[in-house]
């Protein structure tokens, strides 16, 4: 008996060699690194090669192949509906973003990789001109010529619909920032067919309202939805809203039932008028992109066909070092931006759409997407997620599997409570900010896998990011970082019975004993909330090691590791916590709108339930928070931002801990038109229209 | 017997009301609600979000929407998916559940038929090799970590030898020549339809042969197989042909889950008959049979296995009614979109609709399969009677 498992046991040994000794080798890495030089942030792309051979880059590939095959996408989650209404409010999610993305038509748009504001169906950017009476005016001009996959022209009437169906059914959740950005009042009217008139009413055109507001906002076709429009807005005919204010709580034993009931009756109006509209089936709804989805197996798979006509196809897009965009269009008109395009191209590429088809195949979970991928079976993974180094590395085994690498356009940090002691304490943040040792964490614990951070806007960031913004703890030592913590509570009056220093011998910090905050005030348990460990690891690790300083200093505080959504209450709606760690993804890359949200005191969470947080109240950050938001001027709005992340660097509403970046695998026959772009492939919803997947490969 | 059934009905629908109210304030007292995930976005402004609860229905207390929950639910309306919004629960549930049914229906079946008869003939055979080995793959496969023996079965059948499908429902290539209107949904029932009537053509087959004379039991016995085998076949290659290629790619995907969840369940039906039938075997009855002088293949099915038969009866039903909850790995790891993957994504963003009606359906099933394994003792032990 033991003669047969000791051959078993030999045979199995063997058969693992073997099969270890069959592992693929070969990996393409394509990375955008983010290098920090004497004080300046470079973004460069390296290829790094790993393990054995280094595959030729695609691009290289793309000239000997033929092109197109379908383009196979997984995605590990079903999108919500078809109904563009439905994606920009209840029915939003990522993975319907995917699949509709492209659909609609706007007047204006970002450029690729630079994201610079550049126009779409407008023929230009328009100047405003101030009527004089607190109003201004801003005409745009519509390319004319550009259709609907089903042949109708889009025109300015599409605009006009769009906003006033988003104004008038008051819709919900993405739409207000689409028809009412920053609190702007405005009408909207189609001169003629091709001429869109905006008139501010409240406010003048600026960055927040106009280039990140109207500007981009979607555009849907009228003669489609006209009819279903219709239905939801019958539901508020002869709806008026009452004429007594709206009570604060209806719930109250002394609240007035009829006023009550009357404004009852109102919400109940236009929460139908929506819910029709967001209900409307629209699976055969035209698209002014290069695709259109045409047919949806649930649980299955999205389809989307190519549209021979889309307007654009066709057109070559060039960006140069200079800071020029150029659009060629297939008649030769030229459409050209920022510059008379000189010095070197930076980006040069042929609109789509190539494949015929594309196929999203949903799979049930990420790292069925993932073997997926590694088996051949679709081209590129759309990914929100983020990806553990495990799975990346298991799926790179997959043959041809290409790995692009970019800076993310995110945030993680700490947060503290601003409305609560000591949290109020510009020394007790200061003191916290102090004994964060960042590079330790990142480098010694994490082993690299993320970045340190030190300003409130990523370096992957460039126009936006202030590589000035002060970091004064970087290479400090553990003693030192400890003597500097305690002199900075002892200056602003705080005491200890025993205070902790860094004994030589012991190579270790004594912890501080009997801590008092100034003039004797007690210091109170703290507590400091974050995501556990199986939801990410990095912030769990961060926020054990920040609350073993803090304890070292004396503070009574402890880590809360706890689930994503027990964070939500006490943080967002709330505001009933210490400190805390979360991250954020930051939104419009064009415009850092966050600055606001996050820190300007009228967005304080306690007060309004907005999203600052901290509740950081700062007259002098505001003034700045408020010239960035109405101004118009970008060179004026990039000295504001800079002056922003020295101002947050100095009040430590937050404390930045790192950044990450964002890995695409897709199959090498798949050729981008660019892949070094902040925030990822994913971010640019898989570069559908212009990526090319050949067919020889 | 209708008076017996008639106080379970009741009995079950009470449980069923207790279970919904539990679940439906477990669901609602976790933090936070979805109107929290959807509005998580700085350029979203707080008075959406309670615009958003108030298009949910959120706003109002919670003993007030379980009541209308309640109301509804028993009216046949199972509300609106907050997560695939605005979508009818009922829709997503007539959607989903037939796929999972058909996997668990199908590898409880085999599984029980299999173990049945492994169990019945191993221990039977007590003492030999063929038992030791058999029970200890068995023991392998009850005690088997589910998601690891799944991924390695995706490795062997569909990365190494490449034989079957990884997982998913089918292969979107070949669907996007499907003809114009042809669902997988539709195509997926009239398959169930379709298996289902040739299945009772064969138990009806099987049940009418014992009363044929003898020299045509043999022929009845395998007509009750042919016959409903033939009319299949005549079916799809004559009357929906253009669709056998469609239904035949929905088949080649059920194969490595059905396996996967079948041999899972083979191990415990298996080991349940062997002890279970062991343990009969040493029944006074059995030594009796044997001290008549009763063939022994008699001895083992009909005095031994039938009344062996009874917990792995209860263990067939059971399973069934559970299918459910123990869907989601399988359903997850082979992105099979069945009812089970359904309520993990629901429950992970507090689509409360969503999961009450897919944990209603739960509840349903075990509470049926309880009264379905009762009802079927009468049946097996003759000396079960229900008053």
């Amino acid at each position: 008996m033991s003669k047969k498992l000791f051959i078993v046991v030999g045979l199995l040994v063997i058969a693992s060699m073997a099969l270890a000794a069959c592992t693929p080798e070969t990996i393409t890495v394509v990375e955008t690194v983010v290098v920090e030089k004497e004080g300046e942030t470079i973004v460069e792309t390296v290829v790094v090669e790993v393990e054995k051979e280094v595959e030729a880059a695609p691009m290289e590939e793309a000239a000997g192949a033929e092109c197109c095959d379908a383009y196979r996408i997984a995605l590990f989650e079903e999108p919500v509906s078809l109904n563009y209404w439905n994606y920009l409010g209840p029915g939003s999610s990522v993975w319907t973003q995917y699949v509709v993305s492209g659909q609609q038509a706007a007047l204006f748009n970002l450029s690729d990789v630079r994201f610079d504001f550049i126009t779409e169906l407008a023929s230009a950017i328009p100047e405003p001109v101030d009527n004089g009476d607190g109003t201004y005016t801003m005409t745009v001009e519509m390319i004319e010529g550009a259709t609907w996959n089903d042949g109708e022209p889009i025109t300015a009437h599409d605009y006009v619909f769009t906003f006033n169906a988003c104004k008038d059914l008051k819709l919900t959740q993405n739409w207000p920032n689409q028809c009412t950005p920053a609190g702007l009042e405005a009408t909207v009217t189609a001169v003629d067919d091709y001429t869109v008139e905006f008139v501010f009413l409240n406010q003048a055109p600026s960055l927040g309202n106009w280039q990140a507001g109207l500007a981009l906002a979607p555009i849907l076709p009228e003669h489609y939805w006209t009819d279903k429009a219709a239905e939801a807005y019958a539901f508020l005919d002869g709806v008026a809203a009452p004429e007594v204010e709206r009570p604060e709580d209806c719930e109250a034993e002394d609240a007035d039932a009829d006023v009550c009931g009357a404004w009852a009756s109102y919400d109940e109006a236009f929460t139908n008028a929506r819910t029709t509209l967001y209900e409307a089936d629209a699976a055969d709804a035209p698209s002014a992109g290069g695709y259109t989805t045409d047919k949806w197996e649930a649980g299955a798979f999205v389809q989307r066909s190519a549209v021979d006509t889309y307007f654009f196809k066709g057109a070559e897009i060039v960006e140069f070092e200079d800071g020029t965009w150029q659009l060629t269009m297939p008649d030769g008109t030229v459409y050209q931006l920022y510059g008379a395009g000189e010095g070197e191209e930076t980006l040069r590429y042929t609109n789509g759409p190539y494949s015929p088809n594309i196929i999203f195949s949903l799979y049930g979970s990420q790292d069925a997407a993932f073997l997926a991928l590694a088996n051949g079976e679709v081209d590129y993974v759309m990914n929100p997620l983020g990806l553990s180094r495990g799975l990346r590395e298991q799926a790179e085994r997959g043959e041809g599997i290409t790995t692009y690498t970019n800076a993310d356009y995110g945030m993680f940090y700490l947060a503290f409570n601003m409305t609560k002691f000591p949290m109020s304490e510009y020394a007790f943040r200061q003191a916290f900010d102090i004994v964060i040792d960042k590079e330790f964490v990142v480098n010694s614990v994490l082993g690299g896998v993320v970045f340190p951070m030190y300003s409130t806007m990523p370096p992957g960031n460039g126009f936006w990011h202030n590589p000035d913004t002060p970091k004064p703890y970087v290479g400090l030592t553990r003693a030192e970082r400890v003597d500097m913590a305690v002199q900075v509570l002892k200056d602003a009056g705080w005491s200890w019975t025993a205070e902790p220093f860094w004994d030589e011998d012991l190579q270790d910090v004594v912890p501080g004993e009997g801590i008092l905050g100034a003039d004797g005030a007690e210091i109170p348990e703290m507590t400091i909330l974050g995501p556990g460990p199986a939801y990410d690891p990095i912030r769990a690790t961060f926020n054990q090691w920040i609350s073993e300083w803090g304890r070292e200093l004396g503070m009574p505080i402890q880590s809360e590791l706890t689930g994503f959504n027990t964070i939500l209450g006490p943080v967002f709606i709330d505001a009933d916590y210490d400190l805390y760690i979360l991250g954020w993804s930051l939104g419009n890359v064009a415009f850092p709108d966050y600055f606001e949200s996050f820190w300007h005191s009228r967005n304080c969470t306690a007060d309004t339930g907005n999203y600052n947080t901290p509740c950081l109240k700062s007259d002098e950050y505001d003034a700045l928070v408020d010239e960035f938001m109405a101004t118009g001027d970008l060179a004026r709005a990039q000295e504001l931002v800079y002056e922003m992340q020295v101002v947050l660097a100095d009040l430590r509403p937050y404390v930045p801990l790192f950044y990450k970046q964002v890995h695409d695998l897709a199959h090498s026959r798949v050729v981008f038109p660019y892949s070094e772009t902040l925030g990822g492939i994913e971010a640019q919803a898989g570069i559908q229209t212009d990526a090319q997947v050949m067919l020889s490969k | 017997m209708w008076k017996y059934l008639g106080k379970r009905l009741l009995q079950m629908f009470i449980t069923l009301l207790m279970f919904q109210a539990v679940t439906y304030f477990l669901m609602d007292a976790q933090p936070g609600d979805i109107a929290d995930l959807l509005t998580l976005n700085p350029d979203i402004p707080p008075a959406e979000r309670e615009r958003i609860r108030q298009d949910l229905g959120l706003d109002r207390p919670p003993l007030e929407r379980f009541l209308k929950y309640v109301g509804n639910f028993y009216q046949g309306d199972l509300g609106v998916s907050f997560s695939f919004f605005p979508r009818p629960v009922t829709d997503i549930i007539k959607e989903r559940l037939p796929r999972t049914l058909v996997l668990f229906v199908t590898a409880s079946i085999i599984s029980f038929v299999a173990g049945y008869v492994t169990g019945k003939v191993l221990a039977w055979k007590r003492g030999g090799f063929v038992e030791y080995s058999s029970t200890l793959v068995g023991v392998i496969l009850y005690t088997v970590f589910t998601p690891w023996f799944a991924l390695m079965m995706i490795w062997l059948f569909a990365v190494y030898l490449d034989w079957l499908p990884a997982g998913k429902f089918l292969d979107p290539i070949l669907w996007l020549d499907a003809p114009e209107g042809v669902h997988a949904n539709d195509l997926f029932i009239r398959m169930i339809m379709s298996a289902l009537i040739a299945s009772v053509v064969m138990v009806i087959g099987l049940v009418l042969t014992p009363r044929l004379s003898r020299n045509l039991r043999n022929v009845g016995r395998w007509a009750s197989f042919i016959i409903p085998v033939i009319g299949l076949i005549l079916y799809w290659q004559l009357v929906v042909s253009g669709l056998t290629v469609f239904a035949a790619d929905i088949l080649q995907h059920l194969i490595l889950p059905v396996l996967t969840v079948t041999l899972i369940a083979y191990g415990g039906t298996m080991l349940l008959m062997r002890t279970s039938m062991l343990e009969t075997l040493r029944e006074d009855y059995i030594l009796t049979a044997r001290a008549k002088g009763l063939p022994d293949k008699v001895v083992r099915d009909k005095h031994a296995a039938r009344n062996a038969l009874l917990p792995v009866w209860t263990g067939l039903v059971f399973s069934i009614g559970n299918s459910l909850s123990g869907g989601i790995i399988t359903e997850t790891i082979f992105s099979w979109p069945g009812l089970g993957l359904t309520l993990l994504n629901a429950a992970q963003v507090e689509d409360i609709p969503l999961a009450m009606g897919a944990l209603t359906v739960t509840g349903l099933m075990t509470l049926m399969s309880h009264l379905v394994a009762d009802v079927g003792y009468a049946f097996l032990d003759p000396r079960i009677r229900y008053h």
